[in-house]
């Protein structure tokens, strides 16, 4: 039985297939379109999950769509009515969106599809419930309480609901207005970054800072109450109008002055906001699960997590640190595009009434669920257009060396990851040891602001001696801290002064064994590395160890700043060409820098992407 | 209320301004409270997965009459499906999108300054 589930027109729009339970492909559109976070109709990711399952639309017994465009109507004109003569700008904001393309959903889906499958109709799941879906039927349990956060989805922003076998409810929510993925996006753009990809920013903003506006946010702001939910003092809003997402005036009340203007310094205030309102929402999210686990676990120990709230690594380290749940999965694609699995998976369960048997691992297969290129492809192209490479049948140990002399590795092979993480396959590899490696990558390879962190891959056996994370974190979502014994002395207040809040220099100054790495809080963004999900990225992790002694490191995703990962060779090799990268490895062919003819582009491609 | 002169975007302005009061805006944009003790409210699990079709104005009549269930909406439901028809967003031979009426339909695109809900 296939199943095409389908997501998009709000944000990372995306496809899923899935036959008889079992993802057989789910890529989201902007990896085809090189549009970042592109929200259309996806077309491509469509198509291409088609051809991944050598079907077409008439093999379909059912697509469905992850969100039900008359719920959001619904909202839409409650909230308008809500603002009379103020609804103007809402309005106008909605208006063209909502009837010319969300209203059109099903006929949409029906051309970029070849049709609707067997039944002809396009199914709709709630929002919601294609985010609790995402996360608990690929999840390891039998049964789970299940916790959804994001923005808005329909009306509802956070819900908690029970898993068990094929069954899957929501049993309470909380409604928009009140959203604390609003409430981190309004602070996003605040402190100067774009809304709707600027919030992974904000969070690693968030450690330079002391959380000094704690008080005055949760007096003035946002009322959380003992169970966990909350709401929003809307007077320091405007998102419900149409507007900005702030009531900047109020905002500039509050904390000093106006909003930070894009691409200009940030300031010690921006980095105390961002540690204030992530102090905040990992507050209410240890609440709501502790508000989970109390009133349905009882003899629950697994949680599952979703929607883009979900992303917030540092909360769910800290979530699993708390013990609160033993054992917590997370749906790798926790925003809008794992929406369309979900969808996809919740018709099959639930709809279909089908069995459902967890695997022992997960069913997400690593996340590895998009487009592959073989070597003939790969060597095609590159012939075609005169690159030279070298070909190797076993290029861990190659690699393993170019990695310990400090070269900077991008690597494309296997099956693009599905979700915002790169996982090994379109990702950049360095070595994590050199203090300069950090700003090195940020400034010359990524084209990003300095201030950012790495992730670091570390070999799963190996994880505790490097972290302080009591499980593994085979998709990049839970940070932890580094051991005590890899730290170095590091003085973050003495240094901010001293450097003028130069955060250049401040992360070029080592923190610990594996500084590139290690953020200024000594917390890092792991990703365990298996040989069962990944055993290409294991290979590689592995020989760097038996070489150097260390078993991690940085895996960074595979693009440059603004740019969508990368998805083919071709796009990988652009890549390559326009950063710094030393050596490029397309499966099995490894191409080097100095190797390479000149690069010339008739377009620049700073102009195509535009900063994010 | 006469609407004939009306585009239905104008309508939707004009419904707001008539049917608003304060016992709605209390209601769909509540406020923080300090004597509730919970802000949960319970999640309706029935419709989690419909059907969703509609090809005709009547169909998609049929369909709003379901949905949008308030009183207050129903001299609205006709203009919303009209407007819909005539908003609809379609593709042209040099890959621009515009609406039944001619007009630029615009494109999909997440603003830099609002989450797009």
């Amino acid at each position: 039985m296939y199943i095409l589930g389908v997501s998009g027109l709000y944000h990372d729009s995306a496809a899923a297939l899935i036959c008889d339970g079992d993802i057989i492909a789910a890529a989201q559109e902007e990896r085809f379109t090189r549009v970042k976070h592109d929200a259309r109709v996806p077309v491509n990711a469509i198509q291409y999950c088609l051809k991944q399952g050598d079907i077409t639309a008439e093999d379909l017994d059912a697509v469905v769509y992850y969100d039900q465009p008359i719920l959001t109507l619904d909202r839409f004109l409650k909230n308008a009515l809500a603002l009379g003569k103020e609804a103007e700008g809402l309005v106008e904001h909605t208006y063209p969106t909502l009837f010319s393309w969300k209203l059109w959903i099903h006929k949409q889906i029906e051309a970029a599809a070849g049709g609707l499958g067997k039944p002809g109709k396009l199914l709709v799941t709630k929002h919601h419930i294609s985010h609790a879906a995402s996360a608990f039927y690929p999840s390891p349990f039998e049964k789970a309480v299940v916790l959804t956060i994001d923005g808005v989805g329909e009306w509802t922003t956070t819900a908690i609901g029970v898993g068990e076998g094929n069954s899957l409810k929501l049993y309470e929510e909380i409604k928009y207005p009140h959203s604390i993925g609003l409430l981190y996006s309004a602070f996003t753009y605040f402190c100067g970054f774009k809304v709707n990809s600027g919030d992974y920013k904000f969070m690693g903003l968030a450690p330079y800072g002391k959380p000094i506006y704690y008080d005055v946010i949760r007096e003035k702001m946002v009322d959380i109450k003992k169970d966990g939910s909350y709401r929003l003092n809307m007077e320091y809003f405007d998102y419900h109008k149409g507007g900005t997402m702030i009531n900047e005036a109020k905002f500039s009340e509050l904390f000093g002055s106006g909003r930070r203007q894009p691409e200009t310094r940030i300031t010690r205030r921006e980095m105390d906001i961002a540690a204030s309102v992530q102090k905040i929402t990992e507050e209410i999210v240890m609440l709501l699960a502790c508000h989970a686990k109390e009133k349905y676990g009882d003899k629950i120990n697994n949680l599952c997590l979703a929607g883009g709230v979900a992303l917030n690594c540092v909360a769910n380290g800290k979530l699993q640190k708390a013990g609160i749940f033993k054992n917590i999965w997370i749906q790798p694609a926790a925003g809008d595009a794992g929406g369309a699995l979900g969808a996809a998976f919740y018709t099959y369960y639930t709809y279909f009434g089908k069995e459902r048997i967890p695997e022992v691992y997960d069913s997400q297969k690593g996340s590895l669920l998009g487009p592959a290129f073989d070597i003939s492809e790969i060597r095609g192209y590159l012939e075609k257009h005169r690159y030279p490479y070298h070909l190797y049948e076993d290029k861990e140990k190659l690699l393993a060396k170019l990695l310990s002399e400090e070269k900077i590795v991008g690597i494309a092979q296997g099956r693009m990851e599905f979700g915002p993480r790169a996982l090994g396959n379109r990702s950049i590899l360095a070595d994590c040891r050199s203090p300069y490696m950090q700003s090195r990558i940020n400034l010359k390879i990524k084209y990003r602001e300095s201030f950012r962190p790495f992730a670091p891959i570390v070999l799963a056996e190996k994880r505790e001696e490097y972290f302080d994370l009591p499980c593994d974190s085979p998709y990049m979502l839970k940070v932890g801290d580094v051991q005590m014994v890899k730290r170095l002395p590091f003085d973050l207040e003495g240094l901010l002064s001293d450097r003028e809040e130069d955060m250049l220099q401040v992360v070029s100054e080592p923190r610990s064994d594996i500084p590139a790495v290690t953020h200024v809080d000594y917390s890092a963004r792991i990703q365990t590395v298996d040989s069962v999900r990944n055993p290409e990225l294991y290979g590689i992790l592995s020989e760097y160890e038996k070489l150097t002694g260390c078993a991690v490191l940085v895996n960074t995703s595979f693009n440059v700043r603004g740019e969508p990962i990368v998805c083919t060779p071709k796009d990988a090799y652009e890549c390559f060409m326009r950063t710094d990268m030393d050596v490029l490895v397309l499966e099995n062919a490894v191409l080097y820098k100095e190797e390479q003819p000149e690069f010339i582009e008739m377009e620049d491609w700073r102009e195509k992407y535009a900063l994010d | 209320m006469h609407w004939t002169d009306m585009s239905e975007k104008e309508m939707i302005k004009a419904w707001a301004v008539k049917e608003f009061s304060e016992k709605l805006q209390h209601e769909y944009l509540p406020q923080p409270d300090s004597n509730k003790e919970s802000y949960w409210t319970g999640y309706e699990n029935e419709k989690n997965i419909v059907e969703y079709d509609f090809s005709s104005v009547s169909e998609l009549l049929a369909l709003l009459r379901v949905g949008l269930m308030e009183e207050n909406m129903e001299d609205l439901i006709r203009p919303l499906a009209v407007a819909a028809f005539k908003q609809r967003a379609k593709e042209t031979e040099n890959g621009k999108f515009v609406t039944e009426t001619g007009e630029d339909a615009g494109k999909i695109e997440i603003p830099e300054f609002i989450y797009n809900f």
